[in-house]
């Protein structure tokens, strides 16, 4: 594992293209975040005045959801792409640990990115005397959504050996995940007006969800197709049942379950996590579901891997 | 084949349900056991312990209940979840004591719900949308929603707490005074307030109880109102059972005003009631209905006295009674008061569209109240009862603030705060050592104006009051200042120096306090009072000399109590104060500095401490050439401007127990001085010092007095007085309230959320530089690392082909 660590990381930094996603990294994050500030009010850091990296860290996850797919997508495809795909499948390593030593050396390599924001700080020591927490707990939160990103990236990466389309696809999930938070108050509404479909959708979605992730892994269009029919039919089926007449108890019952629609689509949110321990508040639910989202996706990759060994 | 790979997708599908409802119940539990590391400076996010103490000693629960928009501004989003964290780390804190509830308001439903809450003062949060943050002004919308808890403990009413935000804006939000981060401190301190106005007596009790005497005038006009023909006269009739039940300390007195007469007071009218139809005479009104028989009269023992309160003039159970017809008086005799719409007679004679019931309350040490309006009043005790909560806060016990400061002509020129800390609710009482001779030992705290002015006996019984547990604030003065404000000319401010006693200076260096004697001019802070004419227009224009400072929120430590909301308290003509930490530490007492200036501060030092007149124009210096002030002059001995570079304590809190400095062998009480007024043959003067019992106390020293002192605001509109000294009347308040609740309120962390700011004193320079390093720092030395790279490896290359060939050659 070691050795497809340093590998990996001798290849991020053998190239060019390692040192232009860093400083291309570091120049836009510092270009948005000193002087643009377009989550905030806008203006430049020293007008503002806080002395803060409040601003560097808002922005973070839009540019991490563009940025870090260009560190992952490279990670399978390119084998794929050089023929070394089969090489690696051979090597006398359980594909698990292929894949971990692929992982973890993009987050060695985002490791480097992050540490290439070191003006940052320096400059906030510079001006004042910042409080600390919440720079750390700024870092960690980056640190922890990024490896998440590059999870999401390493899996899409391992289904495709075209770089261009895992770098969209992979940007396209992680700009998904950011924006879920967004919707929020859209789950709200439907939770006060439709609880049963929101219960339902709560349910059957993230079923039709797996099995088309499943589908894409096997390569099996058929199974892809029906849980895509079968959701359609269930979540469109259930608003001609929500105009039944039900009994008052049961309303209430219903909206009390659909409550907790909302707490977890709350939990599922990854914004959520981020600006909390951004904030300097470091907390098990939000390590958790960090850790949560990083297993998953880096399993699917494993199983994503291994189905090639059938195909 | 095929089935092979569909069995792979079943089974990975399979193992892909399981994994995920693995995480998922992995999730709930560290959502359900959530733990959480604060990693804030101050533990911003965390309960304090002061908190913690003094919610196990409450005796009673609090409840409180979180009015949250469903649908708040954009920007708090996650409002409702940051303000039910806290609330539910209050309850946990609380062990059963306090619990809450939250209610979602949707967003039509606001008007109604503030129209059911506004009588305990739940109010409407606003959030400005601007062009320009800084103007409201420039506002181009209004973002109204609901975020008031309202907390109640006891059986008294509850109280709100308003427009609670989250997210804190540094342009928008800076001032918003409750905060998730403020919370715990909003909550406890209206729980500590709340419990202290559960001390309401009856009224009988609370009349008797007075320590000073009210007085009630009241004016009543002949003509009365058509729809409650009896109000005055019902008036009249709880006025006599003040009387009743006051005795000798409710002074009465009846002044009837002639039938349609306007009349007024000290030359200001006084206020009507306006009718929308003519009033009447009441003597004419018809005669009201017997009661109905057979009506049992209601068990009444408001007073708690065991007595029926039952008013003379009023039916038995008079307002106690649901059954009872609103309207009218209430005849001795216990007839029951008509209806509201009973017809006045057709020959009752018609009087002016307004009438007047004007009660003047006034007690002797200057407080005072006005009620006029009582037509909704319909019987006597609804009259009681609208005067029983006027009365209650005129003569209700108030901690007191004993005040000591220097008196010209037999008027001092702090008198202001006086007043203002009337307004507050609580007792400024000044107190003349020299005449009263001792301090009076329950005062929440001693507010001490130019210590360094008092004689040594003044001295020695602060020094003994502080060191039996008191909390003495002494607010040091460097300079008067005479101002001259002429109409059509210039005028000046004369700057003098204040000289020190030796005593005073003495007991300040024992403790490790000494104050610099240059005057501090901070940049962006108030001009003062010299204003001129600019001719034939009559503008009155300020000069431009900042000789207040501005407290702004960058120069308070905004973890102590007393910096609380003082932002923009203005500070005229301070100098710095110095602490001597070993001192302090030798005496085991701790600091808190509580107002250091932190923007750019200059020192003014003139040559000799007779400070020269200051112009119009600049600082005049011994008659030489005006200077302006130019805050980036260097050093200049011409200029007599330095600029400070490091920031100028104010204000420090030193805690701990005070030994006196008038303790040990061998020392004598200093007597009074000769001018001292009225001699007393028991005092100790010249014999040896009296034990004391030391309790620990606190001692806010402050290196300027002159926030109150209106001559140096007199050329100031009022309204601009008014909003500049809110910030003095606030820390006057943090004082008592730190008396009052003890050392558990102050230890509460005033968390205001606000982030630490950008020195301002960089150069335009510094900030070009360190914007290159930031954006360029990385990739320059990524292309400094790149090219020691390409060279190395160009060098290891043509080595390798050396190699080669020689290689070859070989």
């Amino acid at each position: 594992m070691i050795a497809i660590l340093r590998r990996e990381l001798g290849a991020f930094f053998g190239s060019l293209v390692g040192f232009g996603i860093i400083g291309a990294f570091v120049v836009i994050m510092g270009l948005l975040s000193l002087l643009l500030d377009p989550m905030g009010g806008g203006g430049d850091w020293f007008r503002r005045g806080e002395l803060t990296m409040r601003t560097f860290f808002g922005i973070f996850p839009w540019v991490a959801a563009v940025v870090l797919p260009a560190v992952s997508m490279k990670l399978w495809a390119e084998d794929r792409r050089q023929a070394t795909f089969e090489l690696l499948m051979t090597l006398p390593l359980p594909t698990w640990k292929v894949a971990l030593g692929k992982y973890f050396a993009a987050v060695a390599f985002f490791g480097v990115m992050l540490l290439a924001t070191f003006a940052w700080p320096l400059m906030l020591i510079k001006f004042g005397s910042p409080d600390w927490g919440p720079v750390a707990g700024g870092y960690i939160a980056c640190f922890l959504l990024g490896a998440a990103f590059l999870a999401v990236g390493a899996f899409v990466s391992g289904l495709t050996d075209n770089q261009a389309l895992a770098f969209f696809l992979s940007m396209l999930i992680c700009l998904g995940i950011v924006g879920m938070g967004e919707l929020r108050p859209l789950v709200g509404d439907l939770v006060r007006n439709e609880p049963l479909a929101a219960i339902t959708h709560a349910l059957s979605l993230p079923v039709v969800l797996l099995a088309v992730l499943a589908s894409a892994v096997g390569r099996d269009r058929a199974l892809g197709g029906g849980a895509v029919m079968i959701g359609a039919v269930i979540n469109g089926g259930v608003y001609a049942i929500s105009t039944l007449d039900w009994s008052e108890s049961t309303m209430l019952d219903v909206h009390a379950k659909a409550d907790m629609v909302v707490a977890a689509f709350a939990q599922a949110s990854v914004l959520d996590h981020f600006k909390e321990i951004e904030r300097g508040i470091v907390n098990t639910n939000g390590l958790v579901f960090f850790a949560s989202l990083i297993v998953l996706f880096v399993v699917l990759n494993v199983m994503s891997l291994e189905s090639r060994r059938y195909g | 084949m095929v089935n092979r790979k569909r069995n792979y997708t079943l089974y990975f599908m399979l193992f892909s349900v399981l994994m995920l409802l693995a995480l998922s119940a992995v999730n709930y539990l560290g959502m359900e056991y959530r733990q959480r590391i604060d990693l804030t400076g101050d533990r911003r996010f965390t309960l304090s312990e002061g908190t913690r103490s003094l919610l196990e000693k409450l005796p009673d629960n609090i409840t409180l209940t979180y009015y949250v928009s469903s649908e708040p501004p954009e920007k708090r989003v996650n409002l409702e979840r940051d303000v039910r964290e806290k609330l539910e780390e209050l309850t946990k804190a609380g062990n059963g004591k306090l619990s809450y509830t939250v209610e979602r308001v949707e967003q039509k439903n606001i008007a109604t719900k503030l129209e059911e809450l506004s009588k305990y003062g739940v109010e409407v949060s606003e959030d400005f949308q601007t062009t320009d943050v800084a103007e409201k002004s420039a506002a181009i919308g209004v973002n109204r929603y609901l975020s008031s808890v309202l907390v109640r403990y006891g059986p008294g009413e509850p109280k709100a707490i308003n427009g609670i935000v989250n997210v804190v804006d540094a342009k928008t939000d800076e001032a918003r005074p409750h905060r998730v981060e403020t919370l715990e401190f909003d909550i406890m301190y209206t729980v500590m307030k709340l419990k202290s106005d559960q001390r309401k007596p009856s009224f009988k009790q609370m009349l008797r109880n007075m320590s000073r005497p009210l007085n009630v005038l009241y004016f009543r006009s002949e003509q009365m109102p058509r729809s409650n023909p009896q109000v005055g006269a019902n008036v009249a009739l709880a006025l006599d059972r003040l009387r009743e039940w006051g005795g000798e300390k409710v002074k009465i007195s009846t002044d009837t005003i002639a039938w349609g007469e306007r009349v007024g007071v000290g030359g200001r009218p006084l206020p009507y009631v306006n009718t929308p139809e003519p009033t009447v005479d009441p003597k004419e009104a018809p005669e009201p209905p017997a009661t109905p028989p057979g009506m049992p009269p209601l068990p009444d023992d408001r007073d708690g006295d065991g007595t029926s309160g039952a008013t003379p003039g009023t039916a038995p159970g008079e307002g106690k009674d649901p059954r009872k017809q609103p309207g009218g008086i209430t005849p001795p005799g216990g007839e029951a008061a008509p209806k509201p719409d009973t017809p006045v007679k057709p020959e009752a004679k018609v009087g002016p569209n307004f009438y007047y019931t004007v009660v003047g309350l006034v007690t002797d040490d200057g407080r005072q109240d006005l009620l006029y309006e009582f037509g909704d009043d319909r019987n006597v005790d609804a009259v009681l009862k609208r005067l029983e909560d006027r009365v209650w806060e005129l003569v209700k016990p108030r901690s007191s603030l004993g005040i000591i400061a220097p008196e010209a002509g037999g008027r001092s020129p702090y008198s202001a705060l006086v007043n203002y800390i009337y307004q507050l609710g609580y007792t400024g009482r000044q107190i003349n050592l020299r005449q009263d001779k001792r301090i009076p030992p329950d005062l929440a705290a001693l507010i001490v104006f130019e210590p360094h002015t008092l004689a040594e006996r003044e001295l020695y019984e602060i020094d003994r009051f502080l060191a039996q547990g008191g909390n003495v604030v002494m607010l040091y003065q460097g300079y008067a200042a005479t101002m001259s404000i002429a109409r059509f000319d210039s005028g000046s401010i004369i700057l003098t120096p204040i000289a020190s006693q030796p005593h005073f200076v003495d007991w300040c260096k024992r403790l490790g306090i000494s104050f610099e004697s240059d005057l501090l001019i901070q940049k962006g802070g108030y001009d003062l009072a010299v204003v001129r004419s600019a001719g034939r227009e009559g503008q009155q224009l300020p000069v431009s000399l900042p000789l207040a400072a501005n407290v702004g929120p960058d120069d308070l430590d905004q973890g102590s109590i007393f910096a609380r909301g003082i932002s923009g308290m203005p500070l005229p003509f301070p100098v710095e104060l110095k602490l001597d930490d070993e001192k302090l530490g030798a005496q085991g007492l701790t600091r808190q500095d509580v107002i250091t200036l932190a923007g750019q501060v200059f020192k003014f030092i003139p040559d000799n401490r007779d400070m020269p007149s200051i112009p119009r124009l600049g600082l005049s210096l011994d008659g030489g050439p005006e200077v302006q002030l130019n805050p980036d002059a260097a050093p200049d001995v011409t200029t007599r401007l330095q600029r400070l570079g490091r920031p100028a304590l104010i204000a420090s809190v030193l805690s701990g127990t005070f030994k006196s400095a008038w303790q040990g062998e061998g020392k004598l009480v200093p007597r009074w001085d000769a001018a001292a007024a009225a001699p007393d043959t028991s005092d100790l003067g010249g014999q040896p010092v009296p034990e004391l019992k030391a309790k620990p106390g606190r001692l806010m020293v402050m290196s300027c007095a002159g926030t109150f002192n209106s001559e140096y605001f007199s050329s100031w509109r009022q309204e601009d007085v008014n909003a500049i000294l809110r910030g003095g009347v606030q820390f006057y308040q943090n004082i008592a309230d730190a008396g009052i609740y003890g050392d558990e309120l102050v230890s509460l962390r005033a968390k205001t959320g606000a982030a630490p700011r950008i020195r301002a004193d960089y150069s335009r320079g510094e900030r070009i530089t360190w914007y290159v390093l930031v954006l360029g720092g990385t990739p320059a030395l990524l292309l400094v690392f790149g090219f020691m790279r390409g060279a190395l490896r160009a060098k290891a290359r043509e080595e390798y082909r050396l190699k080669l060939e020689k290689m070859e050659a070989a």
